[in-house]
């Protein structure tokens, strides 16, 4: 992908950016800076406070969280093309949530968490919108933690 | 569902302040105009014991603050119905349901009679539209709250392979649920 000249085009393909005006994605076009990263990249640790979100346009992601004592790292969900991640700590300042490493070469656009707070502290239309889209990709998250733990429950119980 | 809403009840105690008063957290960056257009959007529903909201399963979109009153929450896992908790007075439940629209985790039923404030897709659509800013506070405000929760969830899930009974289970499953007390 010729990242610099087609980062638009992929913004307007994204369902998730349907309700975005091409202003608005203009300005996204902008704002994120589009990069390719090698297999195994590790994006965001959790571990640390991360500095940004990233938008998957190419390739898959692994979210993985670390289980102190009982078995290592457990999968979280994988995550592709027009996914989003490190919201967690975007919205509530703290360190990150869940390490994210790529599975495979990646194509991934990152906004700054300051460049975001600094939109939505403006009271920018575009924040807005941005901002209904972390919430899905919060629900997305959520939906699948208590999928993935009703299934386990579920294994346990004899028919 | 059937819902018993009367737009015409007397909301004396409805106020922005109240709002604000009862649901601390999820509101406390709001203004007191933006208070108020978020008051309008809400529309008010009674409900009685035994009523049941939505099943584990049913389409849902809709947000629920809970003003009055206490709700049940159960989960229908493999054979089994797993009650989880209840939700009471400044509590809300629906999140997800409102953000994205889809089917329902757990059946709500209501056990105390209950006043509550509900907000659906198409009331939250049309909040973003016509006030952008308050859409977006809430949204944030949810946002934070979801977040709370992966980070609650993640806590409980640290030393754990998988919920050993359903004690833990519900342990685990209540924070994904919004049920703030997680004590057993």
């Amino acid at each position: 992908m010729n990242a610099a000249l087609e980062f638009a085009d992929f913004l307007q393909s994204v369902p998730a950016f349907a309700e975005f005006t091409p202003a608005e994605l203009a300005v996204l076009d902008r704002a994120m800076a589009v990069d390719h990263y090698p297999d195994d990249h590790q994006f965001i640790s959790e571990e640390t406070r991360g500095t940004a979100i990233f938008l998957i346009v190419e390739g898959k992601v692994i979210a993985t969280h670390r289980r102190a004592k009982l078995r290592g790292v457990d999968v979280i969900e994988y995550l592709g093309p027009g996914d989003l991640f490190g919201l967690v700590a975007l919205i509530d300042h703290r360190r990150e949530w869940a390490t994210y490493r790529a599975m495979g070469p990646v194509v991934a656009a990152s906004l700054p968490y300051n460049v975001f707070d600094l939109l939505f502290t403006a009271n920018a239309p575009i924040a807005y919108h941005f901002q209904g889209l972390i919430a899905a990709q919060l629900v997305h998250d959520l939906r699948a933690c208590t999928q993935t733990l009703a299934k386990a429950f579920a294994q346990r119980i004899p028919d | 569902m059937q819902h018993r809403t009367d737009r015409e009840v007397p909301t004396a105690n409805l106020t922005a302040d109240g709002l604000q008063r009862r649901f601390a957290v999820l509101l406390e960056r709001f203004t007191r105009r933006e208070l108020q257009i978020l008051l309008d959007a809400l529309e008010r529903s009674d409900a009685d014991p035994g009523q049941e909201l939505h099943r584990g399963g049913d389409p849902i979109d809709t947000l629920y603050l809970i003003w009055e009153g206490r709700l049940a929450l159960a989960m229908p896992v493999g054979n089994e119905i797993i009650a989880l908790g209840t939700l009471g007075p400044g509590e809300f439940i629906g999140t997800a349901a409102v953000i994205d629209p889809g089917p329902a985790m757990v059946t709500l039923t209501v056990i105390e009679p209950s006043i509550l404030l509900r907000l659906d897709r198409a009331g939250l659509q049309a909040l973003r539209k016509a006030q952008p800013r308050v859409g977006g506070q809430l949204l944030r405000a949810l946002s934070l709250d979801l977040a709370e929760r992966l980070r609650l969830y993640e806590e409980g899930m640290a030393e754990r392979t998988q919920p050993a009974d359903v004690g833990e289970f519900i342990r685990l499953c209540r924070p994904l649920l919004g049920i703030k007390d997680i004590s057993p």
